[in-house]
């Protein structure tokens, strides 16, 4: 173990790499703190609580179960959304490439398609597929697929014509030009695009968990978790107390901020939007899941509302909304 | 034979009547000024694109498409780079199925050594130097036994070191099978070095312009390159041209 990690350390990139986080992580402590021993606030980091505060909460989050079942339910999320998208998108990209027709056909939809940021599909499919959980893939499916279609399409036309010329004339079928030209030509823009629509797929994953609030289904993981724990400890205000019923241990940003109003009306604002799903939620249900089975099953049902009633409920919504701001 | 790009509106006319005849065992050297269409007749000749007017004859039967009995040798090298060297070589026949195992490894593993890269079979092309690659392109071409080679500026892009080093190989090969020989290129000393016929295009739309019986005997060496009838050559072939490639610039301006 010491000879490991003597090796490790004679390696210089790796001191450097441990000295920048090192240096990162002090810079970040001063910036915090230079308030209140200075008086003098630079461009107000001094609200962002200290790295050795943020170290203790994270140590206090370890351990319950909503922070191991927010991982769990956002991977499964993603790796559904990203999956489905490598299989439908790499065979999609390479039919675009190689056949004028189909792409005649399809690319000008697609083209269509694709700039509408995946975001701004998540109303749209929650009202057409039958449960949050699907809604949420369904979304994620649409930050890595493009992404990969994109690039698998932009990799296999890039293809130097004098391979496919070179092998066409020493006489290989069309079969073999697919498998043994276009396919692992293709292949570095295939990792590409994974690559990059897997990042995609974290990114709007959150988002869409967000948006949706949350996947109730799934028990809440991770958001309605984050608004109340991690947002209630970071505010640490009466109002979260008595929003949720929870006990503020550990209140780290400070109290007698004068920003603080401003981070309090935000905090209402995003805990009245997901009010209602939270409603049903009981405390309980972030730290003993046992408990919550049954308020579980009711939401199950709720969930399972036809897509047809969700649409009538959201138009109603949009109609009622209509009303209010004329 | 014709072949212009673009639509009928706003057509580009590359070729306009060529007629060429190479003769079956001879090295015939096509050069021309560059951009006259000399890329153009070699996808024409391979079948990778077809004439708008007029065939493409080989023994008197129009060709379909590209085919084994015409192999290319591309302008940059298109070797598959995710296959090794040998990999590579053995590809057109594996893809046909008409040589097999064992004895297409060993008539590869000879190709290889006979073009010097007996070292460098397992090696990938991206490991190999420009002139290796060119070298191993040749092998690939010839496993295959064409009957008629097309190269395309086959040695461009190599510094004039292993450009002659690569002429002399080329020629030893030439000489050694005679095969029909359609080599293109757009340097002239490299044209007469190697040529039985030299035959020179015009500024586009490309014509022939002439065909020079290039009589130097084979083998042939670099020495031949200064004595007076390749000096005779030389200055006729250069006349035409240069010509032309004033006819070129004079466009531009």
């Amino acid at each position: 173990m010491t000879n490991f990690l003597q090796t490790l350390f004679n390696n210089t990139t790796t001191r450097r790499g441990v000295g920048a986080i090192i240096i990162f992580v002090i810079l970040w402590h001063i910036g915090s703190q230079l308030d209140e021993w200075t008086g003098y606030d630079l461009l107000g980091i001094g609200l962002v609580p200290p790295p050795g505060d943020v170290f203790a909460a994270f140590l206090e989050v370890i351990p319950l179960h909503g922070y191991w079942m927010s991982w769990v339910a956002s991977f499964g999320r993603v790796i559904t959304g990203f999956l489905v998208a490598m299989v439908i998108g790499i065979p999609f990209g390479l039919l675009l490439a190689v056949n004028r027709y189909f792409r005649g056909v399809f690319f000008p939809p697609f083209e269509i398609l694709r700039p509408i940021p995946p975001l701004a599909w998540v109303p749209a499919s929650l009202i057409f597929w039958p449960t949050n959980e699907m809604s949420i893939a369904f979304v994620t499916f649409l930050g890595a697929f493009f992404t990969i279609v994109i690039n698998v399409l932009g990799g296999a036309r890039s293809i130097d014509i004098s391979y496919l010329r070179a092998a066409q004339s020493m006489g290989a079928s069309q079969l073999d030009l697919f498998w043994k030209i276009v396919l692992p030509g293709t292949l570095p823009s295939i990792f590409t695009g994974a690559a990059v629509g897997m990042g995609i797929t974290w990114e709007v994953v959150l988002a869409a968990e967000m948006i949706s609030g949350g996947g109730t289904q799934g028990g809440g993981w991770p958001w309605l978790f984050y608004l109340e724990l991690l947002y209630g400890r970071f505010l640490g205000t009466n109002s979260c107390r008595n929003d949720f019923h929870w006990h503020c241990r550990l209140s780290i940003v400070k109290r007698d901020k004068k920003d603080r109003l401003l981070l309090h009306a935000l905090a209402t604002f995003i805990l009245t939007r997901t009010r209602t799903q939270i409603k049903n939620l009981k405390h309980s249900e972030f730290e003993s899941p046992e408990k919550s089975h049954g308020n579980n099953k009711i939401k199950k049902e709720g969930d399972k509302r036809s897509a047809f009633q969700k649409s009538q409920q959201f138009f109603s919504f949009l109609a009622r909304r209509e009303q209010v701001l004329r | 034979m014709s072949k212009s790009y673009g639509e009928e509106w706003q057509s580009d006319d590359v070729l306009r009547d060529v007629s060429v005849d190479f003769p079956a065992g001879e090295l015939t050297v096509i050069v021309g000024p560059s951009g006259c269409g000399k890329s153009t007749l070699v996808n024409l000749l391979a079948g990778f694109e077809s004439p708008d007017t007029g065939q493409v004859l080989v023994d008197g039967t129009p060709i379909t498409g590209p085919a084994k009995d015409r192999m290319v040798v591309f302008q940059e090298t298109a070797l598959i780079p995710w296959q090794t060297t040998v990999e590579n070589v053995t590809f057109g026949p594996k893809m046909r199925g008409d040589k097999k195992g064992a004895a297409l490894q060993k008539e590869a593993e000879d190709l290889l050594i006979k073009v010097g890269l007996g070292e460098f079979m397992n090696k990938f092309p991206i490991q190999l130097s420009g002139g290796m690659q060119r070298r191993a392109e040749l092998a690939r071409a010839l496993i295959n036994e064409p009957t008629v080679m097309l190269m395309d500026e086959p040695f461009r892009g190599l510094d004039a070191m292993s450009r002659s080093l690569m002429q002399e190989f080329f020629l030893e090969l030439f000489e050694e099978n005679q095969k029909t020989n359609i080599f293109v290129t757009s340097e002239i000393d490299e044209a007469i070095f190697l040529a039985d016929n030299l035959v020179i295009l015009s500024n586009k739309p490309t014509t022939v312009q002439t065909v020079i019986k290039i009589d130097l005997p084979r083998p042939r060496n670099y020495k031949m390159l200064t004595t007076a009838k390749a000096f005779k050559y030389k200055r006729q072939a250069m006349d035409l041209l240069h010509g032309e490639a004033m006819k070129s610039f004079a466009v531009l301006k």
